[in-house]
């Protein structure tokens, strides 16, 4: 377990390096840069600006400062929001993320494993074709479209739900249905296939065979062992439902960290650009860790070794 | 007949496949006594399982019992609601299944797996059925119960899950214990073990075992009673002595003969020229004529009736009934 920890936390590591590295040299070779959208500024005053942030300073250098910074965990200020920490436009923005992305997964797993269990009891019977034909067109239907769809019918047409901000719950609900339509989606097939092979075992026919009632049967012994394909896409679910986020954000205007993102990108904020990833892959790695744990905890056969 | 524990009669099972309906039991019929170990022996395909399940109601969904019935303990079975069925598996039924690799959830402790059948059935707590799980590892042989309990069968041998699976059949104390091939997937001296094991429980417990097996050396050792199927039926069935000194169908004795002589020891069945008959188109005849080298016209015609040529010996063979000869 310890050395499966180092090892993990070496390669973590090794991971962080190459994606701030390319993220800085992809990021640099976007033309244009952070005052384009500015008026015309005289050279001169844009030369002090990039003295300022040492945008003068030749590319080698600035990838091996911004790496020192990145140790100390300063991340810089705003090229745009000038003076702004981004440490603090991430305090600041990635709590509504957050929000919205509990309530995403929240909805995908307690939506997505029922339905995947009813379909594997109801095989072949019209509950099963209904529910799969939906799971089907969740993973088909990019979350953008259903995003606009459902912002048009439910909340412009039958005004059911508020189409943009994210003051309360209630107006969580429409971009999380965007966010998690395909993993709800996707989670409801993977239950569904590993409940009916699961409900063919051995074990199972023992179970039955102790003389356990028909619940027992299914939500103790068939549920635990189904639910091991979830625990695995629990890692990609989080960062699809992430980067998910940025999308989702900008449609219903949700003040998130994703949103913001994607702004930093199109003004050339290369601080806040570089801090939101870092940050981001950080959060990554340490869910992934988390998954791989809960993991172990579910399925004793498996041990973290190295 | 007022003895006896199990008692199954005409018993007719299917399966709905693609293919077509899988006539796996045509007419299955034979009795246990309290106390009496009967061995079910056959080739691979002869209906042994499906027999245990229909008896158990555990038969895969596209499986049916179309018509006979089972009558255990004065019980009807086909009367019991899943309710009733239920109440009685595990706790007056045990079963033991053939791969003790597969037949215990992975994911659950050995000790969770016990003590949940045990509270199920018993009016113990949980604390009490632990205990009490702890004395069924003590009585099959496991070292160190308390800590075993709280293992996950990867953590265990095969014939270490073996004896695992045996205490969860005997939990209850059930009147009758079916094992289906248990000793199979274990190496030699590990079945041995295996077998002293339940040998010693049937006394111990005075309980009934239907034991299935491809070897007849272990049918001698414990068994009473032989039933031997081929094809969904029951070929021929009788004592234990009946069965290996004076085998009536030719099938028997071909499977006699397979035995080697120099040790009457644990030898699989060695198959006997050709091959077992189609289950979805059954023979209109014997189920064995293709195979039999005493076959005679009337085989093919029609099915032999089993007749008994003494009291609790018999045979469906048209070589025993009388003006059948020369046909
Ligand atoms: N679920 C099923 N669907 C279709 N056919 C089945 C099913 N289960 C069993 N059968 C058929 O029933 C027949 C009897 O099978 P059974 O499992 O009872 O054989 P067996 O005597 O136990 O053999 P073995 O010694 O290999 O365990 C076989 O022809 C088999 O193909
Ligand atoms: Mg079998």
């Amino acid at each position: 377990m310890f050395g499966y920890m180092i090892k993990r936390f070496a390669y973590s590591i090794f991971t962080l390096f190459v994606i701030i590295t390319i993220t800085f040299f992809l990021m640099h070779a976007i033309p244009g840069n952070v005052y384009n959208s500015e008026k015309n500024l005289p050279p001169a005053i844009v030369e002090n600006i990039r003295a300022k942030y040492g945008l003068d300073k030749p590319l080698s250098e600035q990838y091996f400062t911004m790496l020192k910074n990145t140790l100390k965990l300063d991340f810089g200020i705003s090229m745009k929001n000038r003076g702004r920490p981004v440490n603090d436009i991430i305090t600041e923005h990635f709590p509504h993320s957050a929000r919205l992305g509990i309530f995403s997964i929240t909805l995908c797993l307690f939506i997505g494993i029922p339905l995947g269990i009813l379909s594997a009891l109801k095989k072949d019977k019209w509950q099963d074709r209904l529910a799969m034909i939906i799971a089907t067109l969740g993973v088909s239907v990019p979350g953008f479209v259903v995003a606009v769809l459902t912002q048009y019918l439910l909340g412009v047409k039958l005004k059911w739900f508020p189409v943009i901000g994210d003051k309360t719950i209630y107006h969580l609900i429409l971009p999380a249905i965007a966010l998690s339509f395909l993993p709800i989606s996707f989670i409801a097939r993977l239950v569904r296939s590993s409940m009916v092979e699961v409900l063919e075992q051995d074990y199972i026919r023992t179970a039955r065979a102790k003389g356990l009632s028909e619940r027992v049967v299914i939500y103790k012994h068939a549920l635990k062992n189904s639910i091991m394909p979830v625990v695995t896409y629990l890692g990609p679910l989080i960062a699809g439902v992430l980067t998910g986020s940025f999308v989702i954000e900008s449609i219903f205007n949700i003040p998130g960290l994703g949103r913001y993102f994607v702004t930093s990108i199109s003004n050339r904020d290369y601080t806040v650009t570089m801090g939101v990833t870092i940050f981001y892959a950080v959060f990554l790695v340490l869910m992934n860790f988390a998954v791989d744990v809960l993991y172990t905890v579910l399925d004793p056969r498996i041990k973290l070794k190295n | 007949m007022k003895n006896n524990l199990l008692e199954i009669n005409n018993l007719y099972t299917t399966f709905r496949t693609y293919a077509g309906k899988v006539y796996a039991l045509n007419n299955v019929s034979f009795s246990i006594g309290k106390g009496e170990a009967v061995g079910v022996v056959g080739e691979s395909g002869s209906g042994k399982s499906v027999t245990m399940l229909s008896i158990m109601r555990l038969l895969a969904e596209n499986g049916f019992v179309e018509s006979g019935s089972i009558i255990f303990d004065n019980k009807n079975l086909s009367e019991l609601t899943d309710k009733q069925m239920q109440d009685l598996r595990g706790n007056e039924i045990g079963m033991i299944f053939q791969d003790p690799m597969t037949s215990l959830n992975p994911v659950f402790t050995i000790g969770n797996q016990l003590v949940e059948s045990i509270v199920k059935h018993t009016k113990l707590n949980r604390s009490e059925a632990k205990q009490k799980a702890v004395e069924l590892l003590k009585m099959v042989g496991i070292p160190s119960p308390e800590k075993r309990l709280k293992q996950y069968p990867h953590e265990f041998s095969g014939g270490m899950r073996q004896r695992v699976m045996i205490a969860m059949a005997l939990s209850c104390e059930p009147k009758l214990l079916i094992a289906d091939e248990p000793t199979t997937a274990l190496d030699v001296t590990i079945q041995a073990q295996i077998i002293e094991l339940m040998k010693d429980l049937k006394e111990k417990l005075n309980m009934s075992i239907i034991l299935i097996t491809h070897d007849l050396g272990l049918v001698a050792d414990i068994c009473e009673k032989v039933v031997v199927m081929y094809g969904g039926t029951i070929v021929e069935q009788g004592t234990t002595e009946d069965i290996f000194y004076n085998p009536q169908h030719p099938y028997t004795k071909g499977l006699l003969k397979c035995i080697p002589r120099m040790n009457m020891g644990r030898e699989r069945l060695k198959p006997i020229e050709g091959q077992p008959p189609d289950m979805i188109n059954p023979p209109k005849g014997c189920p064995f004529v293709e195979r039999c080298s005493s076959a005679m016209k009337i085989c093919e015609l029609q099915k032999p009736i089993y007749t008994e040529i003494k009291k609790g010996h018999g045979a469906a063979c048209w070589l025993h009934e009388a003006g059948s000869k020369g046909v």
